[in-house]
């Protein structure tokens, strides 16, 4: 075990569509499995805290992008299984195509000149 | 927000409890996961438990920050005040019934108060576009003469519609025989400009103006069908009898359509061009006969200024027409209570009810905020522990609030059901008036959304006072126990309040005594004749289809049988009686006057009765003699005037056989009596002219017949009705009963007055009661260890009580002076409603004055006898 390596915030905003793109990927998962997902697919670099992520899958709940269940866990405890809707879909096609507008700006910004 | 959105937010308030257990499982899950995690990277099970536990953070606030994301935090956090407010209330019972019941007083007087202000000055009247329908007003009053009705109607510029109509007295026959019913004499297109439907059958067209007599059509109320006719479905078509005449019923008026004036629910309706039939006499060609009310509906657009100025430039040109109109202003006002002559005085007396009902409700209010506060240096100790724990001020002050709030809302809702049941009882009662007068005052949305927002603004009222004083506490001083209020300011805010609320309640007790005394006044009033002991019936010959001859037969044979009644002492009989609802003006000149302009003229109330009358009526003759069987058509025209009369027309106090002119150029009349002046239209009237015609010399058709005697006025009156009876069973009669019955309509408004000021006077004292106990029980409370040190130390019982007492007791008397002040000056405005009533009337301000001492004391004699019974030692040992 040891210490986590250094931990990077999630840019601001970006956790939606982080936990959508993971659903859309993979299929219904717990909170656990989201964020060990997210954590393996960006080699450790994005760490997702548990204060934020269990505020924000309520919040996705409210919004409808995403739906509740609970079911067995592969090691045979129960556990709430979060499964991506149509308007979950459908917001992650938005919030994709806003972060890629936002980060060819911010790419042009930066680009030596 | 979307639908959908708000469905799962609400849908969460179903499993809030679900919602932690969940959360938490979630959450142990969790943590379950990552100690597993860091067991296979070689972690033993209590490091990685711990490791992964630390890794989680609060679980409790990730709870919570979750649960926060629902948006419900503010109605978890009041749900949560108020359960404590609830415990809070049940701990001090006393002091919530008193809150409770004060604030539903405030509040429940207030709600009747603006659902009868909503039904005389809001609610329009029940018709399709009510906002462009106004009544024209002649001079300031509502008559206009129907010629002149028809030159405005055909030359006017902004009106759309304009209509006519009169209230009438008709006879109408069902199958139980012929019935009194009051209704409208109305022009053919009253109905099409109220864009009113027909709720059976049709209404009357423009036709039915055409030709005097022609139109024998009649629609009648739904009420009148549903009554009368037994609700036929065929009933438009057939034909009734109204006086004796034939009439086809065109069609039934809806369920809510009453006419066209708020109070006076008309039961049928029959073509103006009827008027000569119906009335007997016929004024439409008359100029000089101002009988028709006039109202229309102004075309689009056209505001009521544009309106006014077009009838003003019109009422020139009448008045340069005919001299008779001469100085006519014509003048615009919201429709249904007469005109601007009925609206105004009930709006100003409306309102200033209104204004002292509000003035109970802040009353209700200080004594609240004064009893909170009183209570709130109770709890400070409480309150500083909780801050010290770490409640925010705002927390607390939150927490105050919602106390006052649901104060409020229960005083508000009890408030509301009183009113209600008050309500419902008004508009269900029927004024004993020979009128079909209704009050119509069942609250509607606007009652209620008055209500509520009364309860909340009370709640802000005196929950502020309370939540200032929190928010400024020092929770050090009052743990300590000696947080006493800071040297220098010795008035605290209870210390302005209870004056305020003395000064409050001694207005509205003033107020109520002055109506009270008014009242009692007025019964005294001389009214120019003796009610007790004097029974009346009324009929009119005319409406079973009497001619004048059969009618003057009928009225001797009348008169004949009554006299022989057992018991009766005199008897006689007239075309109507002062201060009753029928009351008829006459124009008279004095013999010199030959230019028979409006300013020459003078206005006399008329009456024509018959020998014997100022005898049966009870009126003094101040000189002369009473009218005789002589005094017929074949003897020279006479007259009796009152005092006023001979004074103004003939400018000699003993008049008699001096003349005057009835009418522009009309016939000369000699004074055989002069009698004493009296009341005629209102009580609160000046002393007016009136004349007495015999009525043998000048016949009318409508009688009031009227019986001396001692015995009671319900049993005779039965008699007379059935003596009447035995002569023509089928004549209708009205105002059977005391002639005070009859002249009930004139003291109505005063009964009103002095009901809703007694009403207020009581919860005035009530609240003075309330809020003076509270104080002084306050203050002796706050003052057990100082009283014990002093008896201690020798203070005898009256030491004690100025000890405690001297400030309560200035400050009553502070706010009682002002009060006392305040009533007086406002008072001339209640004036105008009640007779005789003077402010500075020395028994009112006794009386005012006496009756806050009587309360101050009994509400302090409580806190007194307790400050007394104080032993030193159990107060000492008490802290």
């Amino acid at each position: 075990m040891g210490k986590d390596p250094a931990r990077t915030e999630i840019p601001p905003g970006t956790l939606y569509m982080l936990i959508l793109r993971s659903l859309a990927r993979v299929g219904p998962m717990h909170g656990y499995g989201i964020a060990q997902h997210i954590q393996q697919l960006s080699e450790e670099v994005l760490q997702v805290e548990e204060g934020s992520l269990y505020p924000a899958l309520q919040r996705m709940l409210i919004k409808g992008w995403v739906t509740a269940d609970w079911a067995q866990s592969e090691n045979n405890r129960r556990a709430r299984y979060y499964r991506l809707t149509p308007a979950g879909k459908k917001q992650l096609n938005v919030e994709v195509s806003e972060f890629e507008r936002v980060m060819r700006a911010v790419a042009n910004v930066i680009q030596p000149a | 927000m979307k639908p959908g959105e708000l469905w799962r937010r609400i849908g969460f308030l179903r499993r809030g409890r679900q919602f932690d257990a969940e959360m938490e499982e979630e959450l142990r899950f969790h943590a379950a996961m990552k100690a597993a995690a860091y067991r296979a990277d070689g972690a033993d099970a209590r490091e990685a438990h711990h490791a992964a536990m630390r890794r989680l953070g609060n679980p409790a606030e990730l709870k919570e920050k979750s649960r926060d994301m629902w948006g419900w935090r503010w109605l978890e956090a009041f749900a949560q005040d108020s359960r404590y407010a609830f415990r809070v209330l049940r701990k001090s019972p006393a002091f919530t019934l008193i809150a409770v019941v004060s604030l539903a007083l405030g509040i429940g007087a207030n709600t009747v108060v603006f659902s009868v202000l909503n039904a005389l000055v809001l609610k329009a009247l029940p018709i399709a576009d009510a906002a462009r329908v106004y009544f024209v007003n002649n001079s300031g009053g509502p008559g206009q003469s129907f010629p002149n009705y028809r030159d405005i109607r055909d030359r006017n510029a902004v009106f759309e519609s304009l209509f006519a109509y009169r209230v009438a007295m008709m006879s109408l026959d069902d199958d139980r025989g012929a019935h009194r019913v009051w209704g409208y004499l109305v022009t053919g297109n009253y109905f099409e400009s109220l864009g009113i439907k027909p709720a059976l059958g049709r209404f009357f067209t423009p036709a039915e103006d055409m030709h005097p007599n022609a139109s024998p059509y009649a629609v009648i109320s739904h009420a009148c069908w549903r009554n009368r006719f037994g609700g036929d479905p065929q009933i438009a078509g057939k034909n009734i009898r109204i006086n004796s005449h034939s009439y086809t019923v065109l069609g039934v008026a809806p369920r809510e359509f009453h006419g066209t004036e708020d109070f006076y629910w008309s039961e049928i309706w029959v073509p103006m061009t009827m008027q000569p039939q119906i009335e007997g006499h016929s004024w439409l060609e008359d100029r000089y006969s101002r009988n028709s009310w006039v109202a229309g509906r102004l075309k689009p657009g056209v505001t009521v200024k544009q309106a006014e100025a077009n009838l003003g430039m019109f009422a020139a040109q009448l008045a340069h027409d005919y001299t008779v109109n001469e100085g006519m202003r014509l003048t615009l006002s919201v429709p249904g209570m007469v005109g601007s002559a009925g609206r105004e005085p009930t709006q100003a007396f409306a309102g200033g009810i209104m204004l002292l009902a509000a003035l109970v409700l802040l009353a209700a209010c200080a004594n609240l905020a004064s009893l909170l506060a009183a209570r709130m240096a109770d709890r400070s100790r409480d309150l500083a522990i909780r801050v010290s724990i770490g409640a925010g001020a705002g927390r607390i002050v939150r927490q105050l609030l919602t106390e006052s709030l649901w104060i409020a809302m229960l005083g508000g809702a009890a408030g509301c059901a009183l009113a209600v049941a008050l309500l419902q009882l008004l508009s269900q009662w029927h004024a004993p008036l020979e009128f079909p007068v209704q009050f119509d005052v069942t609250p509607d949305w606007r009652v209620f959304l008055f209500a509520c927002l009364a309860a909340l603004a009370t709640a802000l009222l005196f929950g502020i006072g309370s939540a200032r004083h929190a928010w400024k506490a020092d929770p050090a001083l009052h743990l300590k126990g000696t947080a006493t209020p800071r040297s220098g300011r010795r008035w605290a805010a209870r210390d302005i309040l209870l004056p305020v609320q003395i000064a409050l309640c001694c207005v509205l007790l003033t107020a109520s005594l002055v109506a009270v005394r008014g009242l009692m006044r007025s019964f005294q009033t001389p009214l120019g004749f003796r009610p007790d002991g004097a029974s009346v019936i009324g009929y009119d010959v005319g409406l079973a289809g009497y001619n004048e001859d059969q009618g003057r037969v009928f009225e001797q044979r009348a008169l004949q049988a009554v006299a022989h009644l057992p018991g009766v002492e005199s008897a006689a009989y007239s075309s109507s009686v002062p201060l009753s609802i029928d009351q008829s003006n006459t124009t008279v000149y004095s013999e010199s006057t030959t230019d028979f302009r409006p300013k020459n003229a003078q206005a006399a109330s008329f009456y024509k009765v018959a020998p014997g009358y100022f005898q049966t009526a009870g009126t003094r003759l101040a000189a002369g003699r009473e009218f005789t069987p002589q005094d017929n058509p074949n003897s020279p025209r006479v007259a009796i005037v009152n005092q006023t009369f001979a004074r103004s027309v003939t400018g000699a106090a003993n008049a008699i056989g001096r003349r005057f002119r009835r009418g522009s150029g009309g016939p000369l009349f000699q004074i055989v009596a002069v009698v004493e002046d009296g009341k005629y239209e209102t009580l609160t009237e000046s002393p007016k002219p009136a004349v007495f015609f015999p009525i043998l010399q000048d016949y009318s058709s409508t009688i009031v017949l009227m019986a001396r005697s001692h015995r009671p006025e319900p049993e005779l009156a039965a008699e007379m009705r059935d003596a009447i009876a035995r002569l023509d069973s089928h004549l209708a009669v009205f105002g059977v009963g005391s002639l005070h019955q009859m002249l009930g309509l004139v003291y109505l408004p005063m009964h009103a007055a002095v009901v809703a000021l007694g009403a207020f006077g009581v919860l005035a004292l009530m609240l003075s009661i309330t809020g003076i106990y509270g104080l002084a029980a306050y203050t002796v409370s706050r003052r057990v260890r100082e009283i014990g040190i002093r008896v201690a130390i020798g203070a005898r019982p009256a030491q004690v009580l100025r000890l405690i007492f001297a400030r309560t007791g200035m400050l009553v008397a502070i706010g009682a002076a002002a009060g006392l002040a305040l009533g007086i000056a406002g008072a001339s405005v209640l004036a105008s409603i009640v007779y005789q009533a003077s402010s500075r009337d020395p028994l009112v301000i006794g009386a005012a004055v006496l009756a806050i001492s009587c309360v101050g004391l009994a509400a302090a004699a409580g806190p007194a006898r307790r400050a007394l019974r104080i032993d030193p030692v159990q107060a000492l040992r008490h802290e």
